[in-house]
């Protein structure tokens, strides 16, 4: 939590977690390593969702403050890459996409998965988002507010860069 | 003898001086004698030489190295027709900042930074915290805060170990790189029946390798469920893992009661079966492969010369000072003690403390002036290269073979390089024979009895015997049998806890004040994989001085002074080239020995030096290279 915009994820989670929420959907942090999401996905009550949306800060190289949405790819890479990923994950690594490759490896995940991420304009040690990281929070809230109120399914495999736009 | 190199002897009492007829005593004009164990090194100029001649010698680089936790890269240079490796450089890529982070601070503040520079061990690095900061404060965990201690650091490795045994390392012995690698040993794997089939169910040898595949192997997805059950009893009394919420000076502030303790057991024996099957499991890959080739024995071989700190304390005996840590030290359920060439030199922390010395020559840091403490507490010389004068002062450059090439330092004890992998606690034991009376674990001598309770398996006694020969094999069979060790260490702690729990004696913590006035501390302690120390020094309440050894800054250590390499580097220079697949060089061999020290390097990056900010998040695990 005291990581800036790399902590877009916690931060939507406590501000998510103080919302009206239709019932079956809930909330959760995952700010932890993915070995133990994997676990909690195996045992979680009910733990088969219809779907999932994953939130976070990843640093792709993306112009500063950019927010992506798009439904998860069911390709994975190279048993030697899982292995890796693994790997990593059990010394210690915590990235959103190590999670999703992992919890996708071991079937756990949601037909449906979607993924929010910030590319983060702050980097350094911080109690609170950089204004920009802020204004993205509100949006990226709104729209999956949208989402989760819409009931609409989703049939798409493609990535969908800045959906939020709309409201821009 | 203790010291062979450093000038420091001993009178009638015991008590440690230095000699006063060597002319600059820590000077580093002399080379050490190294006991027959130096290894041969060539030159930077004869290796450019030989790259430029022989098309037959090629540099084979592994960056990163894969399977180990953190941020670790190995240069090598190889003769593809002599089979044999010419050069090798560990290189610790990043740098971890805790040191530095630690400056300033209120030393409680020690327990939770620090247990972030490891993403497995960062309960062994708190509770190393602690111990450092009772040192200097001057406080004494109650008995039941030392017993909840000790068993959180038993669970602790309980993750550690199957986490090493068979989703890092124990891939390399795997059905699907053998068969790539050396398929001729594919082929008698899987005609050769399993010594030990009736322990862990497996008929041929073949079958335990298919079993040890990545991600689908029996043994891999078993190990992974393991490192949960571990995890599952520790988070019961720390709170959480891999960072414990619980863990303070003075002992821990969880609380306790007999339901957490059945809680713990319902895992903790768990472990029993599993030992049993681990170990025979090891020892059948060992000697498949030893029967296999000989030459096996010389993959990864070093001289026997290994150092540990001991862990989990007497709760009756320990006082946390530095005055009675001999006393205490010897009371653990592992023994601290300095292995020389195979032979028991020390079992006193303090001896091992006053032969510490840390050199930066080939690390990406500057030196530091001066020599703050002549002694340490208890009036013993101290090496101006001693952790507790040693200043963390990073120098970020380009990687240069001949001077400066990696972020980790080169810990020496009394100026040899040393393995301070977690074999090193059996060892020590075995020879030393001070374990606390207890039905379970039985030190010979020259070996380790370890009687597991019946489980779903009946009794056993397994026994892990000090090998006569050091390899990347004997590293792995070790850390085998460590599981059983620890697991049994655990149930020692548990009856401990029990008796308190009867007797009453609950509590858990003692209060303290943070003094004013300047205090030194050490926390000898160690992790799931080996040797870990804290050397802090407070004034005026806070930190001025804080230094942390990890066993992967003794092991991935770079050249020394005297251009003596590091374990990873000693050992790869011994390994000859095994691998005989068609498919171009795969450098097996070389990967197996650096992963039997279970490497675990640095990860989260903050360096701040003088020209400006790097700032890297990473955030991973990090007990590798110093600071």
């Amino acid at each position: 939590m005291h990581l800036s915009d790399l902590s877009f994820g916690p931060m939507m989670v406590e501000r998510l977690q103080t919302m009206d929420w239709p019932e079956g959907v809930r909330v959760e942090d995952f700010s932890y390593g993915p070995m133990a999401i994997l676990e909690w996905f195996e045992e979680s009550p009910g733990k088969r969702f219809d779907r999932a949306i994953f939130i976070g800060a990843e640093e792709r190289g993306r112009e500063p403050g950019t927010l992506s949405a798009y439904e998860w790819l069911a390709e994975l890479p190279p048993p030697e890459e899982i292995q890796e990923r693994v790997a990593n994950a059990l010394v210690g690594v915590m990235s959103l996409e190590n999670l999703l490759f992992i919890a996708q490896h071991f079937e756990v995940l949601p037909v449906e998965t979607f993924v929010v991420e910030l590319e983060p304009v702050d980097l350094e040690w911080g109690m609170e988002l950089s204004p920009l990281g802020e204004r993205r929070m509100e949006k990226a809230i709104a729209w999956i507010r949208r989402e989760v109120h819409s009931g609409v399914k989703h049939v798409g495999n493609g990535r969908r860069e800045e959906v939020p736009k709309r409201n821009e | 003898m203790c010291f062979k190199n450093l000038p420091v002897e001993f009178d009638a009492e015991g008590q440690p001086y230095l000699r006063e007829d060597v002319r600059d005593p820590y000077g580093m004009e002399r080379s050490p004698d190294l006991n027959g164990g130096a290894v041969s090194t060539l030159t930077r100029d004869q290796i450019e030489d030989l790259l430029e001649r022989n098309g037959h010698i090629e540099q084979k680089n592994y960056d990163p190295v894969t399977r180990v936790a953190g941020a670790l890269a190995f240069h090598t240079v190889v003769d593809l027709e002599e089979r044999k490796v010419l050069e090798s450089r560990s290189v610790a890529t990043l740098f971890r900042g805790y040191e530095i982070i630690m400056m300033g601070r209120d030393p409680r503040d020690a327990i939770y930074i620090t247990s972030r520079a490891c993403g497995v061990c960062g309960g062994t690095h708190s509770g190393t915290a602690a111990l450092a900061t009772e040192m200097a404060v001057g406080v004494k965990p109650p008995p039941m805060g030392i017993v909840i201690r000790n068993m959180l650091s038993v669970l602790e490795y309980l993750l550690d170990l199957p986490l090493h045994l068979f989703l890092l390392a124990g891939p390399d012995y795997s059905e699907s790189i053998i068969r790539k690698t050396n398929p001729e040993l594919w082929a008698s794997a899987e005609r050769t029946e399993a010594p030990h089939a009736n322990v862990h169910g497996y008929a041929t040898v073949g079958e335990i390798m298919v079993d040890m595949n990545a991600l689908t192997g029996k043994l891999y997805l078993e190990a992974l469920h393991m490192t949960r059950v571990a995890k599952e009893a520790y988070v019961l009394i720390g709170g959480k893992f891999p960072h414990p919420q619980t863990m303070v000076p003075g002992g821990v502030s969880a609380t306790v009661n007999i339901s957490t303790f059945n809680e713990i057991y319902l895992r903790l024996q768990q472990f029993f079966d599993y030992s049993k099957k681990v170990a025979a499991i090891y020892d059948d890959i060992c000697d498949f492969f030893y029967d296999a080739n000989p030459e096996y024995k010389s993959v990864g071989r070093t001289q026997a010369n290994l150092i540990d700190n001991g862990v989990w304390d007497d709760p009756y005996a320990y006082d946390s000072t530095y005055e009675n840590c001999n006393e205490w030290g010897e009371k653990r359920w592992a023994t601290p003690g300095v292995i020389i060439d195979g032979e028991l030199v020390t079992t006193k922390l303090q001896n091992i403390n006053l032969g510490l010395e840390e050199f930066i020559d080939h690390s990406f840091y500057e030196g530091w002036d001066g020599q703050r403490f002549a002694t340490d507490p208890a009036g013993a010389p101290l090496s101006p290269h001693h952790p507790w004068n040693k200043e963390t002062k990073p120098r970020p450059q380009a990687t240069n073979w001949r001077e400066k090439y990696t972020w980790s330092t080169s810990p020496r004890w009394d100026r040899q390089a040393m393995d301070a992998e977690c074999t090193a606690r059996m060892w020590t034991t075995a020879l030393a024979q001070l374990l606390p009376e207890n039905p379970y674990i039985e030190a010979t001598g020259h070996s380790l009895k370890l009687l597991l309770p019946e489980g779903k398996e009946p009794e056993m006694e397994l026994e892990w015997h000090v090998p006569e020969v050091w390899n990347a094999l004997e590293r792995n069979r070790g850390r085998a049998y460590c599981v059983a060790y620890t697991a049994l260490v655990g149930l020692n702690t548990w009856l401990q806890g029990m008796e308190l729990m009867k007797e009453g004696k609950t509590e858990v913590s003692t209060k303290f004040e943070i003094p004013k006035d300047q205090r030194l501390g050490v926390g000898f302690w160690g992790a799931g994989r080996g040797f870990v120390s804290h050397h802090l020094e407070l004034d005026g309440g806070v930190v001025t001085n804080y230094q942390i050894i990890t066993p992967s800054t003794f092991n991935a250590s770079p050249r020394d002074p005297w251009g003596t390499p590091g374990m990873y580097e000693t050992a790869v220079l011994n390994t000859p080239i095994l691998e005989t697949g068609s498919g171009g060089f795969q450098g097996i061999d070389v990967q197996r020995t650096i992963r039997s020290f279970d490497p675990c390097m640095p990860c989260t990056t903050h360096v701040h030096t003088d020209e400006g900010v790097i700032t890297r998040e990473v955030n991973t695990c990090a007990c590798g290279a110093d600071d």
